[in-house]
């Protein structure tokens, strides 16, 4: 009849052929296969009374966490859960759940959910363009091949508007771009594009707050989900590189304006023959000031070592501060070409020394042949060491940040056949 | 708008397209051939199968700032399922379709004054064929041997229950452009006709007048 409005449209029941038990079709018309929830026969729905087609011989049971018949609020949506099929990647039998949504006025979606994660996805038309052999691109988006293989049916009950039944099995190919996911499923000729995007578990317990206890609990990363360390990364670079600069500017200035101020110089040779002699040094003055002083221990030496037990002794207080201080230097050639290893100088600060008359007391050790060690002492000039420091705390927030921005893409891409981070021909890790 | 009584009941039968041909009576279910001077009576159209679409005669919206009316329904059958086609007579009087399938909704326009020439043979069709229509490239993707279940309303062509049409699926390299083909079996020469358009959200066409649903 014409324009009938007054009455609401219910969904039609019928009779299970094969069981007799009530089912239901809320998208009649749109309904090509229904499987009965109470024997889980598949009924062909495009005959006035469903037919059966095939009975359930697996002896397998799941159960959607959402069940049939809930109605849901979605992205501004409402709607209503009419199909659950379990479908499972046939070379590693991970298997995932498909929820089909359905709105009179709006159509079909899918929910899907995988160890936890949840997606919308919903059909599509326009055609991703192929970029390289791992690569496509759609609406100026790049997606990245995340895993390909073939997916069967484990489970179906409820509506669908296609013809499926247990053990259908089709090509599928995943491409990812967090939180948004391309998949084509299908054959050269018959193909289908959906699109799902990554729905925080939140999101979906607002929608089905009757069962929200059982949504929301995944495990590892979700394909497309989005990494909380990515989207700041830019900014977080450029300020940290600002920060260095400014950092590195002030260092300059305060050397420029502030330079080394050479306290004193010592030279000390080790007389022939000897590894091991004790000196003490002619007296000089530390100035009152800062109260840290820098000790640097010099000895130019090829394939040996020093070490000197340094004692900094307050002549008129009898303080003394008491440090160690080592050089060693190795070069050589291998396969490789030259090589080095250590260094020529070593130095250290000695803090909250007063201001005073003092001499130095060495008990130095080499195995080096006639060598000569040279020490410095001064104040200043060592900004070297603070610059350091700090550039070291002001990196560990953004290092600490890639770390886990890194961690978290090496997990996602864990369940992918084509990561970035494995390389499987050779078992290496690869970057 | 001619209006006429039905030659079987009497009841007032109105044409809100000039281009109709056929109609259905509202009271008495009676199928009407729009003749020169007055209807022709057909025989009854049997009741369409039931369905949750949300659209009915009667309902209106708004395409590219033009108000349009449902006037009439098509019901498709084949294979794998069924779909709809409602013709809607658009404010300025040019006629239209919105066709309906698996919750999708396409808005197209009969393509008229297309060159025979251009369009392929019914035996040459294959899937994966490439054609060139109106200066675009479109490849084919479908093909069903679909019947018609009948008709509500009135439409620009005959469409009873049984009758035969093979329906051909066209997809160009812009996505949202749909096309089709269609062959009616009664069609001499390989006549078809040619329907070019894109898929629409009913929100998209401020539609009013729908159905309403339990639960929603």
């Amino acid at each position: 009849m014409v324009g009938n409005s007054s009455k609401k449209v219910s969904p039609k029941v019928f009779n299970c052929p094969n069981c007799g038990g009530l089912l239901s079709i809320s998208a009649l018309g749109s309904t090509t296969t229904v499987s009965c929830q109470h024997c889980l026969s598949i009924l062909d729905a495009t005959h006035p009374l469903p037919k059966l087609i095939q009975k359930y011989t697996s002896n397998e049971s799941y159960k959607p966490d959402i069940p049939l018949g809930t109605f849901g609020v979605l992205r501004g949506v409402k709607w209503k859960v009419i199909g659950f099929m379990v479908r499972m990647d046939r070379a590693s039998s991970f298997a995932w759940n498909e929820y089909l949504l359905f709105n009179p006025y709006v159509g079909f979606v899918w929910l899907l959910q995988s160890e936890g994660h949840f997606s919308l996805a919903k059909s599509i038309r326009s055609l991703p363009e192929m970029t390289n052999d791992n690569q496509l691109i759609l609406s100026g988006q790049n997606y990245q091949l995340f895993n390909s293989g073939t997916a069967i049916v484990k489970y179906v009950v409820g509506e669908f508007y296609w013809r499926v039944k247990v053990n259908d099995a089709t090509e599928m190919t995943d491409y990812i771009s967090p939180p948004y996911m391309l998949s084509i499923e299908g054959t050269a000729s018959e193909f289908n594009w959906t699109l799902s995007e990554y729905l925080p578990a939140a999101e979906v317990q607002k929608a089905f707050p009757e069962q929200s206890n059982y949504l929301g609990y995944s495990i590892g990363v979700g394909a497309n989900q989005v990494n909380p360390f990515q989207n700041d990364r830019g900014t977080l670079f450029w300020t940290w590189f600002v920060c260095a600069l400014v950092m590195a500017a002030f260092g300059l200035y305060l050397n420029v304006t502030k330079p080394e101020k050479v306290i004193f110089l010592d030279k000390v040779g080790f007389p022939q023959g000897t590894k091991n002699i004790k000196v003490v040094s002619q007296p000089f003055e530390i100035p009152d000031g800062q109260g840290n002083v820098n000790f640097e221990l010099y000895a130019p030496l090829n394939n040996s070592w020093m070490y000197a037990g340094v004692d900094l002794i307050n002549e008129e207080t009898g303080d003394s501060f008491s440090f160690d201080e080592g050089v060693e230097y190795y070069s050589g050639y291998d396969s490789d070409g030259a090589w080095s290893e250590g260094s020529y100088s070593s130095d250290r600060v000695v803090s909250s020394v007063p201001g005073g008359r003092y001499h130095l007391e060495y008990d130095l050790q080499t195995d080096a042949v006639a060598p000569v060690a040279n020490v410095k002492v001064s104040r200043h000039g060592s900004m070297k060491m603070n610059f350091i420091l700090a550039l070291l705390l002001i990196s560990l927030y953004p290092l600490i940040r890639e770390i886990r921005r890194r961690s978290f893409e090496m997990k996602r891409w864990a369940n992918s056949d084509f990561s970035p981070y494995y390389s499987y021909a050779s078992g290496d890790e690869d970057d | 708008m001619a209006h006429l009584n039905c030659p079987s009941c009497g009841a007032k039968v109105e044409f809100k397209s000039t281009v109709s041909l056929y109609t259905v009576c509202a009271y008495c279910r009676s199928y009407l051939f729009r003749g020169e001077e007055h209807f022709e009576n057909m025989g009854k159209m049997a009741d369409l199968p039931e369905d949750s679409s949300p659209l009915q005669i009667g309902a209106s919206g708004i395409y590219m700032n033009k108000s349009f009316t449902i006037v009439g329904k098509n019901k498709m059958k084949w294979e794998d399922g069924f779909w709809n086609e409602w013709y809607l007579n658009m404010q300025d009087g040019t006629p239209a379709w919105l066709a309906e399938a698996q919750g999708e909704f396409i808005l197209n326009f009969e393509q008229k004054g297309v060159s025979p020439s251009s369009l392929p043979r019914r035996s040459d069709i294959k899937i994966g064929q490439r054609l060139s229509l109106q200066n675009q490239t479109y490849t084919i993707v479908d093909i069903k041997n679909a019947e018609c279940c009948g008709s509500e309303g009135e439409l620009p062509f005959r469409a009873v229950p049984g009758e035969k049409r093979f329906s051909v699926d066209l997809r160009s390299t812009q996505g949202e452009v749909f096309s089709s083909l269609e062959f009616d079996e009664t069609a001499k020469n390989d006549e078809c006709r040619l329907y070019v358009g894109r898929y629409i959200s009913l929100r998209g066409l401020q539609m009013k007048f729908l159905r309403e649903f339990d639960g929603w």
